[in-house]
């Protein structure tokens, strides 16, 4: 089902498999969820952007994965190294659409890296991850509705948005399907 | 040119109600068209449309082939008659998706023609529906098209539908009812709002026309608790052409829900909309949406008395959760300022004119497509 479509998950689409690159946008209405992806092509690397609403069902391809680290990022090459192997995997930054900005090398955190016909085509992350906020205005006492949002930028680079209340420094959880603010991490 | 509308009623009579408008309107731009109008619940759209019989599986109503979605063989076998031939095009509307006869004729039988599918989606003046319009979707075939179709309030969207009586904003009835249109909620505060409005400008002395609906006995509730029995008058169920001839008649109006809101867009009348209540508040997206778009046709201070009412009657009844303390009653300030208000309502309902008519807007989009 469409609804369960996210960055990183493959579908089929006439012969074709499609990997969801990116999510660019949502709306909601009163019968659900429509989501604009841009979408890969695998099989002849052309990506384009659709609109689709939950409705819609599509055969989801099993992707193979292997567990791995991301060694280091050179220019848009994401490096990633397998840890049982050490062998080492490059993917464009573009490969990994959204989930580009919520891994460093830095972190030591275990990424299930997919292959598509024994090609590396994108990233598997967890829905949460924690991120250390490196600047925001400062925060507003008293306000923990978390209705009103201000831009924060992360120790990876990207921008998102989170509560009144959120100082520079605080880790934060983060839903890596849409990049929304879940809560302050527990330390 | 055949066009297939899907329409799936989901609560009341705004989803039909736009549906049956398009369809009229499609077939008025072509009378050459036929359009085949596939809906779940006939007995509301019966409500609007007197000549709809509820129990037939297919029937012609005003030119329009209308068909019981929940007539699977019926269904099953006109729709697959000839590859096809009567769904080159369907309109989904308002994601009410498709019914399972016609999923087999589209993915199991498949057809050797090509189907386009155009998802027509709610109103909204939000920043989406520019970014959605025509924006390609998918299924899981390449032989069944699809795209996205919004209307809205911009050029860079589908539009509203426009017939001809609504070409021209209508003159105003200054002294003409208020409109009554709205879900539930505790209305004490707005007919207490408007009773002192209206004692405040005398000889002005409209009535309230209460309209049929899921609000209206919230709203008797308000009528009786505030002594104003005498100056309401409760509307029986009104066909489309009797609501639009009523809504017409009003100095103001206070609407629900999106098909309503779009004639009271277009009609110049001063008007408060009540939108669909969503969980955490996301109605007032919307209206705070809608208000941007209006409020360069506004004084600072008009649209201020505009804004406080739309959002006060968008927001919870209970005053402990609204906010800031209010300094008076809005509906009082909003119907006092009617006439005054009036001509920039008139100034908006015309700027949407120029957007252009949903229906002729989406023929033309048909025919760049190639689909004729």
């Amino acid at each position: 089902m469409t609804s369960q479509l996210k960055v990183g998950t493959a579908f089929m689409y006439e012969g074709n498999a499609l990997i969801v690159q990116k999510m660019l946008g949502q709306r909601s209405g009163r019968a659900g969820m429509v989501t604009s992806f841009r979408v890969k092509n695998l099989v002849t690397n052309s990506t384009m952007d659709l609109g689709i609403d939950a409705g819609e069902k599509f055969d989801e391809v099993d992707l193979e994965s292997h567990v791995t680290k991301l060694s280091y990022i050179d220019g848009d090459t994401f490096v990633f190294m397998d840890q049982d192997t050490y062998e080492q995997f490059e993917l464009a930054k573009e490969d990994l659409g959204d989930y580009a900005g919520y891994i460093t090398p830095d972190d030591d955190l275990e990424v299930n890296l997919t292959f598509y016909e024994g090609k590396p085509v994108g990233i598997d992350l967890p829905v949460r991850v924690t991120r250390t906020v490196t600047y925001c205005e400062p925060g507003v006492k008293g306000d923990t509705s978390g209705k009103s949002l201000k831009p924060a930028t992360l120790d990876t680079g990207i921008e998102v948005r989170v509560p009144l209340f959120i100082n520079t420094d605080d880790r934060i959880v983060i839903d890596t399907r849409d990049g929304s603010f879940l809560e302050r991490a527990k330390n | 040119m055949y066009i297939t509308i899907l329409c799936k009623v989901v609560d009341n009579f705004g989803d039909i109600g736009v549906v049956y408008r398009l369809s009229k309107q499609l077939k008025k731009i072509n009378p050459e068209n036929q359009i085949n109008l596939v809906v779940d619940d006939l007995i509301s759209f019966n409500k609007i449309c007197n000549l709809v019989q509820c129990d037939v599986s297919e029937q012609e109503v005003e030119g329009l082939r209308v068909f019981n979605w929940n007539a699977a063989d019926y269904c099953h076998e006109a729709f697959s008659r000839n590859d096809g031939e009567l769904m080159p095009v369907i309109l989904e509307c308002f994601q009410c998706g498709r019914p399972d006869w016609m999923e087999n004729i589209l993915f199991e039988e498949k057809l050797s023609r090509t189907v386009h599918i155009i998802m027509i989606d709610y109103l909204t003046a939000e920043q989406y529906a520019e970014d959605f319009h025509c924006l390609q979707s998918l299924t899981r075939s390449a032989k069944v098209q699809k795209v996205n179709f919004m209307p809205g309030f911009t050029e860079k969207t589908g539009g509203l539908v426009i017939e001809e009586e609504w070409h021209e904003v209508p003159e105003r009835k200054a002294d003409g009812p208020v409109l009554v249109f709205t879900y539930e909620k505790d209305w004490r505060d707005l007919v207490d709002g408007w009773l002192s409005a209206r004692s405040a400008i005398p000889p002005y002395e409209p009535k309230l026309l209460v309209a049929q609906g899921r609000g209206k006995e919230s709203f008797m509730s308000a009528v009786k608790a505030c002594g104003a029995d005498g100056l309401v008058e409760e509307l029986p169920y009104l066909n489309q052409t009797e609501w639009d001839k009523v809504m017409k008649s009003c100095s103001a109006l206070v609407i629900r829900g999106e098909e309503s809101m779009s004639r009271a867009c277009l009609s110049g009348i001063p008007f408060i909309w009540h939108a669909y209540p969503q969980s955490d508040e996301y109605q007032l997206v919307k209206v705070n949406a809608l208000l941007e778009r209006m409020r360069r046709h506004f004084s600072e201070e008009d649209f201020e008395i505009v804004e406080r009412t739309w959002l006060d009657i968008n927001s919870p009844s209970e005053p402990s959760l609204r906010g800031a303390e209010r300094r008076s009653n809005p509906y009082s300030d909003f119907f006092s300022a009617v006439d005054h208000l009036a001509p920039s309502f008139d100034d908006f309902a015309c700027s949407l004119r120029k957007n252009g008519d949903l229906a002729a807007n989406l023929m033309t989009y048909i025919e760049k497509l190639a689909i004729i």
